[in-house]
């Protein structure tokens, strides 16, 4: 039997490819090239749900690694938009050695057999690299930004991504899981980091659609 | 400005520019180099309105963007590069220099990495046979399109005259 939690774990995965694809197909009809980390970014969380629900169903350790890894991928891409533009000489050999050491750090802990820790770090990484970094920089370049469509836009878009890049990596990152006291039931897990990036990828599907309307 | 003439002794320098300024920076960099003959790849604007902002008398013109060929005017498909190529290493070996204005154009009408192809090999071939490269870009228009890195490669000179990398950050999310 499938466990329960699978299924939200689809749910948000496909909401997550879906909301890349719908930025794969603006980014190819805009010519909007700068915003592909946000794109892989979007890919490799959705990707991440992915194997974290095939591990649930086979129990194989190796996909909870893959799914770890892929968080760090994620972080790591995203953060070449602000690399972009503020080292662009330098943005692909910091992008690689950031690379480099997702992949290390994936490696050792897989030979170490500790998913849990991986884990946890896999949170730290992005959440530094995507939370704290991109999206700290989109939401001060929005502030500055004297052009009004573009400060709507990326306040817009800074906003929505926080609640998958700040707040739901940093609620695993610092081992912030709430516990509820429901009657009859019990202490419950509210899966808080889940529902904060599956809502990250449905505002930030609806921030696409609506920012198509508001020309400059 | 003493940057701006130094450049122009390298065999290929980049002037990076802002949009609303560039054609300045034009005008500028073909006041130094008036004693010279040279080719001028426009692709902006048509070389019956460049005759008028600046002396021509030494130059040919390649336009990709007019419609009337003349004595000292030949005309380009901007979407073949190929054709772009010949003539250009045709024309060149009659004059000093070749200049491209703007080469992120060339991004309008081709995919980024037949640009960058197509950029490697004319400079090369401008290098191999003595001649100067003026290579002029649009600063965030090459951030967005990520080549900058590339024709930073090929440059032996970069003058950075461009907006900040935040105007490539603000038409991006303007535009989406």
């Amino acid at each position: 039997m499938i466990p329960s939690n699978t299924y939200i774990l689809w749910i948000s995965a496909f909401f997550f490819i879906l909301a890349g694809a719908f930025l794969f197909y603006r980014i190819k009809k805009e010519n909007l090239f700068l915003l592909y980390p946000i794109d892989a970014y979007l890919t490799s969380i959705g990707l991440s749900f992915f194997f974290l629900s095939i591990y649930n169903i086979t129990s194989l350790k190796l996909l909870l690694f893959i799914s770890s890894f892929f968080v760090m991928f994620g972080g790591a891409y995203i953060s070449r938009l602000p690399l972009k533009l503020i080292n662009y000489r330098n943005e692909k050999k910091i992008f690689y050695s950031l690379l480099v050491i997702a992949i290390i750090i994936s490696l050792y802990m897989y030979y170490a057999n500790n998913a849990a820790l991986h884990m946890r770090i896999a949170h730290i990484y992005t959440f530094i690299l995507a939370g704290l970094f991109t999206i700290g920089y989109i939401i001060y370049s929005g502030i500055k930004s004297k052009n009004k469509a573009a400060k709507i836009k990326s306040l817009g878009t800074g906003t929505t991504l926080s609640l998958c890049c700040f707040v739901a990596h940093g609620l695993i990152a610092f081992n912030m899981i709430p516990l509820i006291a429901l009657p009859f039931a019990g202490l419950i897990t509210v899966d808080l980091p889940l529902i904060f990036a599956s809502l990250s990828a449905i505002t930030f599907i609806i921030v696409l659609f609506v920012s198509r309307f508001y020309k400059t | 400005m003493k940057k701006e003439i130094k450049a122009l002794d390298e065999d290929v320098s980049l002037f990076l520019v802002d949009a609303l300024k560039y054609q300045d920076v034009i005008v500028n960099i073909l006041k130094k180099l008036k004693q010279k003959k040279g080719v001028y790849v426009a692709l902006n604007k048509p070389s019956k309105k460049l005759k008028k902002l600046f002396s021509s008398k030494n130059l040919f013109f390649l336009d990709a963007v007019g419609k009337e060929k003349e004595k000292d005017v030949d005309l380009l498909t901007p979407q073949n590069l190929s054709e772009i190529s010949i003539k250009i290493k045709k024309k060149s070996k009659d004059y000093d220099f070749v200049l491209f204005d703007t080469i992120d154009s060339f991004l309008t009408y081709n995919k980024k990495q037949y640009v960058e192809r197509f950029l490697t090999d004319i400079v090369g071939y401008i290098r191999d046979n003595n001649k100067k490269a003026v290579l002029i870009g649009i600063k965030q228009e090459l951030i967005k399109h990520d080549l900058l890195n590339s024709v930073e490669r090929i440059s032996d000179e970069v003058v950075d005259l461009g907006a900040s990398a935040s105007k490539a950050f603000e038409e991006t999310f303007a535009k989406l």
